[in-house]
């Protein structure tokens, strides 16, 4: 209800016909989604290309799906987990230093609590990986500008298990990072 | 935990409210999107996928979630009709899955360039690329515009540990070519 009038061009009533419908009909929102997640383009691209050769190898089940509405909240799940996946592999590769950890997850250069703010958030990014996947999904999502509702309608979810996820999440980043401000910044 | 007043307090909350507001901020910059790249990604593993096990390859021994994991572990690269995916005697820095576009594998033998296989959509090429410290030990020809998965030597150690379970016929085929000599054809 609250994003019918901001949202996205209404899909049709029906399911996409064919992998390329959905593919032309979705991959601008879709790559908005990965680059507002990742914020650097090449990155963004994979992402959205990964998502949907995901989708076509699952294609035999996505295309059973009754309405667009379900196809496009099933691409958003699969396109916010191969962001975080992106994530996950610059965090193994050493090449990326703090500058880029601090693009990776938006805090701004100018933020005077930035140190603070950039370890903090090197330990949220390793510890969103053991929420649960919804959780993290919902918490990502949050991260990358998205409001409550319009999560709520990307991923096919009521508003309400958004604003309770997002409490979990909330509430279990209070736990794992109990010392920033605390001396660690300086 | 102290709360509202104390600093440390405000910015457990604030670190997800902060990037939420960047994330918001890049709304403003997405960069325009390639769509072209995609469908021509999407439809050749539809093509493959379609075409079924028959030859079988590479591509059709995985399973769709292997599939999709050395989508999303590789680079895609073009190479445009006559040009290279890889020399004779460079070093072997990776491998690579053709997924469209048929190729030629050559060796130079007295000056001149052999042709001693052929590689279709769905194969495996560059197996020296499998272990650190390889050289290339033939060259493979784009006969028409091809599109591959490329996996640096490190990506594709990552994918196999993380993929035990992938089937033997995968790990012998490999294996054979990597050990093999080149059979000349007759």
């Amino acid at each position: 209800m609250n994003t019918a009038s901001e949202g996205p061009p209404t899909p049709p009533e029906g399911p996409y016909e064919d992998i390329e419908a959905l593919v032309r009909a979705t991959y601008e929102e879709c790559h908005r989604v990965a680059f507002r997640i990742l914020g650097r383009n090449v990155d963004a691209e994979d992402a959205t290309q990964n998502a949907y050769v995901r989708l076509m190898l699952k294609w035999l089940r996505v295309s059973t799906f009754e309405t667009a509405r379900r196809q496009r909240a099933y691409l958003f799940k699969v396109v916010t987990n191969e962001a975080l996946q992106i994530i996950r592999a610059r965090d193994r590769r050493p090449e990326y230093d703090d500058a880029d950890m601090a693009e990776k997850l938006q805090v701004p250069d100018y933020a005077v609590e930035q140190v603070q703010a950039r370890e903090g958030l090197r330990l949220a990014s390793q510890a969103i990986y053991k929420l649960p996947a919804t959780c993290r999904r919902v918490m990502v999502l949050y991260t990358a500008g998205y409001e409550y509702g319009e999560i709520a309608g990307m991923l096919g979810i009521h508003v309400s298990t958004v604003r309770s996820h997002m409490s979990n999440a909330r509430e279990y980043l209070k736990g794992v990072l109990p010392d920033i401000g605390e001396g660690e910044g300086e | 935990m102290s709360n509202g007043t104390h600093p440390d307090a405000a910015d457990h909350g604030d670190i997800l409210d902060r990037m939420h507001t960047q994330g918001r901020r890049r709304d403003e910059r997405v960069p325009e999107f390639d769509i072209g790249k995609t469908l021509r990604l999407v439809r050749a593993v539809r093509d493959l996928t379609m075409r079924g096990a028959d030859p079988p390859t590479f591509w059709t021994a995985l399973t769709t979630a292997e599939q999709g994991d050395l989508v999303s572990t590789a680079q895609k690269r073009t190479f445009p009709a006559g040009t290279a995916l890889m020399r004779e005697g460079e070093r072997a820095d990776s491998v690579m899955v053709i997924l469209d576009g048929q190729t030629k594998v050559c060796i130079q033998e007295r000056g001149r360039e052999r042709v001693i296989a052929e590689r279709m959509p769905g194969d495996f090429v560059g197996e020296r690329g499998t272990a650190p410290g390889g050289v290339r030990s033939a060259t493979v020809i784009a006969i028409e515009p091809v599109l591959a998965l490329v996996i640096t030597t490190e990506d594709f150690a990552v994918f196999a540990s993380e993929h035990p379970e992938l089937p033997d016929i995968v790990k012998q085929q490999v294996y054979d070519r990597v050990t093999g000599p080149p059979d000349p054809p007759g």
